[in-house]
């Protein structure tokens, strides 16, 4: 009795484990660079990097390459790997200068961050506060740094540098992360003066460096100016998604798979029976046709094909997975959300707002219009529920002599209802310029203010024949709405 | 020795003292106390000894030996230095002679006896056995060691006969050649040479790094000590024309040496007397830089020029400004090692062939500075004239250059400075008689920075940009006889322009100044630049003063690249194979892919990577089948040439997922309907939706049905069947990665798209994929 309680324990702390070390996989902020993570099917652009930055670091070839693949395929975790590598195997020999075209998001703020991590690398306690690159206007940073990194300007005192030369003569990395944004500058500045330290390099004046831009832009290429483009090694290196089905799914065995240590392995015998165990499930769990597991990812896979949104869906699962009782059956996979929003608001709205906004879609319809104002909705408004009256009174007087009249909602009371639709962004404001007035600073009040109306009318009918063909509750409250939509 | 040591089964080692009596390394000795004291003295008097004990063969440092490098042949070498060392027990370094077969002979004689000579005849006065010491260093180990061999000087030879009883093992070695077996030097005594290897290796090294090394290089350093000429690395990748330069020079400044080719031929075969002249004088320069000389280099040193004086009659070269100056492009000076020796560990593990690559590519750089200045004299010279006629007369001038990108601008400007630099100041006992500053219009953060730079020059003192303005203003207002005139190269004209163009107005404006002195050139790719962007104030100071640098030919390129190509694969010892075929197929395609010399030669390098990944990528055994040899064909430099037009858009588009593309396609069917480029997304989710509920993805169906799924459900996501799922994932997606162009507007349906690709693209990558194919027909 007592031995089987212990061996649920074991069991239980293995699972434990293999599930952490599971969800760090899914969870794991690629950008820390502190740590290897396993990325399917690389090898050989992983390869091709590391060669070409060995060769930098080791036979001070000047380097230039682009990383191109969409989001999530793995840029930054590829050349993470590589670097963790090249550290590994050569120590502090080399210097890495990491940029982001979203943080240093112009060239003046890029040259001061390079200042800044060189300091910070080249930190030495014995050097006065004054002798850093890093100075206090961008220009003089920009005049240290280069004087360190480009050489080939022809000096007139060529000998007496020779000596001083030797010290600096570090390689150095330049990852440019959000490469596209330092092509956005006209001069492009930064990407010249890198490229071209980059490519006259071989003369031992200039320190080393290679330079990998990061980006998803494939058609980055393109946009480098001609004298950037001329400099630049031509040379990209392309990661791409999965191409079929078979390969998708090795990307997510990959991903909740899980290596253990030779170390815990020794110490700890049933972990990998466990681990097999658990492997195994996982295999048959994807391989499943109809599973619950298999059924999300082919759904994935056919529409966005994205692991970023996969691993979202994957950690609750992971969660709430018990090793022992291996099945998907029961549990739901929460899709990830990408409803549009201006549906989901369609339901929240009032009645009267929601009327206003089927009658602003009429009206955009029948006049083919971009874009209304709150006269012509509310025109159509009070027609539309006049109409309705009239129809409901013949109705009421053929059964008995009822007159029953509804009011119609006061302009004002339908004003309010406007502003709210303006407020929740079903009525959008135009940005766009007509006939160059900008329509921001249209001042002829707000009743004749034109917006755009992000819904039109087939959409809305659709939505919500679909929300009561589906029966839930408090479907048959938008009976009305059809008829309202029908012109 | 108690333990054997690695790569060193069979061999015994000795302490020599000196060159006298040896002491046998007994093994009574504890080794740990006989090899420290050893390696602190072993560089200076005591000679580690080599013994085989199979034969008793002795070799010690001066000796030649015969190495198997698995090559048909032995290699031959030349023992630098025997000593105790950290990865083997004893390093053995060794200089390699080149066999006569292993370079181009044809840079043994003078042009006008190349005639009929191909790269493997052997000239007259040579023999097989002849070999060439090179410079290079390189470690090898004891057990690779064959025989000890014979080299002679020329003298012995003349005394004994080659038969076949000493074919094997004796040698002649008349000259040395540099690492590239690119340059050879005069004729040398062998034997004298071999005295002072077995003496003293470090002084012997030094001997012949100067004697290796083109003389030209250095020839400036110690100018007024030597000859007057003006030295000057022509750098050429055109033969022809180059040849025809050095010629043009040597008529001018030589004229007075005027030998016979007769006289010549005798001075060839056995008077060593000449050569004790003039030209070894030039030999005894120290060499900085291993780097290549350029063919016409060795020409213009060798010691046998005239015969090429008819040969540069029939030239039209453009008369030259100053016939009393022969340019030189100066040798830049690098302190490179001898021998890349930090590869040598790897070396051994790796093989040879990675190494080969390595140099390889290095001498396909842009920077690399065998690379000369081929189909520029023109625009050289022009430059020249006018900077030196300013600087002489002390006056300012204006000079505008123009070309588009990789033809060489600045480089040119660059040669034309040192040149013009030592060139003056060696007139003026070595004053230099102008300062010169290098402005990049790209390398400043604002245009205003360009006066801190200049200032800065003058000065000596950082200021700020606007205190500058002042203090130029004022520094070229003085009158100064003392001044030096100012040369500043403004490069990338373009991005100095500022919105009012001060910057630009006062740059060009200094120089009117009858005080300043400032020479100005300026450079940028457009040749109407000053017409397009510059107002008529700064055009009209700008002068008229205007080189346009035309883009290489097709032809021009292919020469240059080729002349890489072709000097790469011989220097590579055989071991780095580039075909015939691909040498010539790369030259062209290359070169018809872009004007651009910078280009061209980055896709050569690509080539070469390309190839040696390849070889990488064999394993072990292949590569030692392929012994260090290894052949780049045509089909790395398709790929290299590939790589750089083909766009990875095509690749991204195949790898979407099925939506995305069903949105892509719906743009392509929109389009051709309204025939609008810019589409508003409602139309596209109309299109989309119209698609999946019309067209009949039978194929689609059956893969989802047979994982229990519906097509609509994962279409859509939801009952509604509005808007397909992840939609605005999916064109958040499409955007990131290039393909279309979204309006920022938040009203959805409105919103317009473009793509920002061809449609051609997109509908070719689809008609590939089974399940678009029918929708994309229909486009």
């Amino acid at each position: 009795m007592t031995r089987e309680l212990e061996h649920d324990c074991i069991d239980e702390t293995f699972e434990k484990h293999i599930k952490l070390k599971v969800l760090s996989n899914l969870t794991n902020r690629t950008t820390s660079g502190t740590k290897k993570i396993k990325l399917y099917n690389l090898e050989n652009e992983r390869l091709e990097i590391y060669k070409m930055l060995e060769n930098t670091i080791r036979f001070n070839e000047g380097k230039s390459c682009l990383l191109i693949g969409p989001r999530g395929s793995g840029k930054t975790t590829l050349i993470n790997n590589v670097i963790i590598e090249l550290t590994e195997k050569y120590g502090k020999s080399f210097f890495i200068i990491r940029l982001n075209g979203l943080f240093q998001d112009n060239d003046k703020n890029a040259v001061k961050e390079i200042a800044r991590q060189l300091d910070w690398q080249v930190m030495d306690p014995n050097v006065a506060a004054d002798a850093t690159f890093e100075k206090l206007s961008v220009n003089a940073t920009m005049t240290t740094i280069m004087s360190l990194l480009d050489r080939s300007r022809l000096n007139e005192d060529d000998d007496e540098e020779v000596e001083e030369e030797e010290e600096y003569d570090i390689p150095i990395i330049f990852l440019l992360d959000e490469f596209e944004r330092y092509t956005n500058s006209s001069k492009q500045t930064l990407l010249y003066n890198l490229f071209d330290i980059a490519q006259v390099n071989h003369s031992s004046r200039t320190s080393p460096i290679a330079v990998i831009g990061l980006t998803s832009k494939t058609t980055v290429r393109e946009q480098l100016e001609k004298r950037v483009k001329s400099r630049f090694s031509q040379r990209v290196i392309q990661i791409n998604k999965a191409k079929n089905m078979d390969e998708f799914i090795e990307y997510v065995k990959t991903l909740l798979k899980v290596e253990v240590d030779d170390d815990e392995l020794n110490s700890n015998g049933d972990l990998q029976s466990c681990l097999n165990q658990y492997h195994e499930c996982i295999d048959e769990l994807i391989s499943n046709k109809g599973g619950e597991l298999r059924k999300m990812i082919v759904e994935n896979y056919y529409t966005i094909k994205d692991l970023n949104s996969l691993k979202n869906s994957l950690i609750p699962f992971i969660m709430d997975l018990k090793i022992s009782e291996f099945n998907d059956k029961s549990y739901k996979f929460s899709r990830t959300d990408f409803k549009n929003e201006s549906f989901e608001l369609l339901k929240s709205i009032s009645e009267l707002e929601l009327q206003l906004l089927i009658c602003s879609a009429r009206q955009c319809l029948k006049n083919s219009l971009e874009t209304i104002n709150f006269n012509v909705s509310f025109e159509e408004y009070e027609r539309l529920a006049r109409k309705q009256n009239n129809t409901l009174n013949s109705q009421l007087q053929t059964m008995g002599n009822i007159k029953y009249t509804t009011p119609t909602s006061s302009r004002d009371l339908m004003l309010t209802c406007w502003e709210n639709l303006i407020q929740v962004g079903l009525l959008i404001e135009p940005t766009r310029q007509t006939n160059g007035i900008n329509l921001h600073f249209y001042t002829g009040g707000e009743n004749n203010k034109m917006y755009h109306c992000d819904l039109n009318l087939e959409d809305i009918m659709k939505y919500f024949q679909s929300v009561s063909g589906s029966g839930n509750e408090g479907s048959s409250e938008y009976s009305w709405v059809e008829g309202w939509c029908r012109l | 020795m108690a333990k054997v040591q690695k790569g060193l089964v069979g061999w015994q080692y000795t302490v020599g003292l000196g060159s006298g009596a040896s002491i046998e390394n007994n093994e009574n000795t504890p080794r740990r106390s006989s090899r420290r004291g050893i390696s602190t003295t072993s560089s200076e008097a005591d000679q580690l000894v080599l013994r085989r004990e199979l034969d008793n063969m002795e070799i010690k440092q001066g000796d030649c030996i015969l190495v198997d490098t698995d090559s048909e042949l032995p290699e031959i070498a030349l023992i630098k230095e025997i000593s105790f060392g950290t990865d083997y027990f004893i390093n053995l370094k060794v200089y390699w002679f080149y066999r006569i077969s292993e370079i181009d002979s044809t840079k043994l004689v003078d042009e006008s006896q190349r005639e009929g000579l191909n790269e493997d005849s052997i000239p007259e006065g040579y023999t097989t056995n002849d070999i060439f010491l090179c410079p290079s260093v390189e470690k090898i180990l004891a057990t690779e060691i064959i025989n000890k061999c014979k080299v002679i000087s020329q003298k012995t030879l003349e005394s004994i006969v080659l038969d076949e009883s000493n074919f094997d093992s004796t040698y002649v070695c008349r000259r040395i050649t540099d690492t590239d077996g690119d340059y050879f030097s005069d004729f040398i005594d062998w034997d004298e040479f071999q005295q002072e290897a077995r003496d003293d290796g470090d002084e012997f090294y030094q001997t012949m790094k100067r004697i290796s090394a083109d003389p030209s290089v250095s020839r400036v350093r110690k100018q007024s000590s030597v000859s007057p000429q003006k030295s000057e690395k022509k750098k050429t990748k055109d033969p022809v024309r180059s040849y025809a330069e050095s010629d043009q020079e040597l008529s001018f400044s030589e004229a007075s040496e005027t030998y016979d080719s007769e006289e010549e031929e005798d001075e060839l075969s056995d008077d060593e007397e000449v050569l004790d002249g003039s030209p070894k004088k030039r030999k005894l320069h120290t060499l900085k830089s291993r780097k290549k000389p350029s063919p016409k280099k060795k020409k213009s040193s060798s010691p046998f020029k005239t015969a090429q004086l008819d040969y540069s009659k029939k030239h039209k070269v453009p008369e030259l400004r100053f016939p009393t100056v022969s340019r030189r492009l100066q040798f830049d000076v690098m302190n490179s090692e001898l021998q890349d020796e930090e590869g040598q560990e790897e070396l051994l593990k790796t093989g040879r062939t990675t190494k080969n690559f390595r140099k390889a590519r290095k001498k396909l750089h842009t920077s690399s500075k065998l690379q000369s200045l081929p189909c520029r004299e023109q625009e050289f010279d022009a430059i020249y004239g006018s900077l030196e006629t300013a600087i002489k007369a002390q006056t300012g001038c204006c000079l505008y250059v123009s070309g588009t990108p990789g033809v060489g601008k600045t480089a040119t400007i660059r040669e034309v400075i040192r040149q013009l630099s030592s060139e003056l100041a060696r007139n003026c006992n070595g004053i230099s008689q102008f300062n010169y500053v290098e402005i990049n219009g790209l390398k400043l953060i604002t245009p205003q920075a360009a006066y801190e730079l200049l200032w800065e020059k003058i000065s000596n003192t950082s200021v700020t940009s606007a205190h500058a303005l002042t203090l130029l203003e004022e520094h070229f207002e003085k009158n100064d006889k003392h001044r030096k005139p100012m040369v500043v190269l403004l490069d990338e004209l373009d991005q100095i322009v500022s919105k009012n163009q001060t910057v630009m107005y006062n740059f060009f404006n200094w120089p009117s100044y009858s005080t300043s002195k400032l020479i100005v050139i300026a450079v940028a790719n457009t040749m109407d630049l000053p017409e397009r962007m510059l107002t008529n104030k700064i055009s009209s100071r700008l002068g008229l003063t205007r080189i346009q640098f035309p883009g290489y030919t097709f032809n021009q390129l292919s020469e240059i690249i080729k002349h890489r190509l072709e000097k790469l694969s011989r220097v590579n010892e055989g071991k780095l194979i580039i075909s015939k075929d691909a040498i010539e197929f790369a030259s062209r395609k290359v070169a018809s892919v872009s004007g651009d010399a910078r280009r061209s030669l980055m896709i050569c390098i690509r080539a070469l990577e390309i190839a040696e990944m390849e070889f990488l990528c064999k394993d072990q055994e292949t590569r030692d089948q392929l012994d260090g040899k290894y052949t780049v064909t045509i089909m790395h430099i398709m790929k290299a040439v590939n790589e750089t037009v083909s766009s990875p858009i095509a690749n991204y588009l195949n790898s979407l997922s099925f939506v995305s593309k069903m949105v892509l396609a719906s743009v392509l069917l929109r389009k051709k309907r309204t025939g609008l480029a810019e589409l508003q997304l409602g139309e596209i989710i109309d299109e989309l939706n119209n698609q999946f509920h019309l067209i009949m993805l039978n194929d689609l169906n059956k893969i989802l049905n047979e994982e229990q799924l519906e097509l609509l459900k994962v279409m859509y996501g939801d009952d509604s069947r509005l808007r397909v799922s992840g939609l605005n994932f999916i064109l958040k997606d499409l955007e990131e990665n290039g393909i279309i162009v979204q309006q920022q507007l938040k009203a959805e349906r409105l919103r317009l798209l473009r793509l920002s690709v061809s449609e051609d693209e997109i509908i070719s990558c689809f008609k590939k994929d089974s399940l678009l194919k029918d929708i994309v027909i229909e486009t």
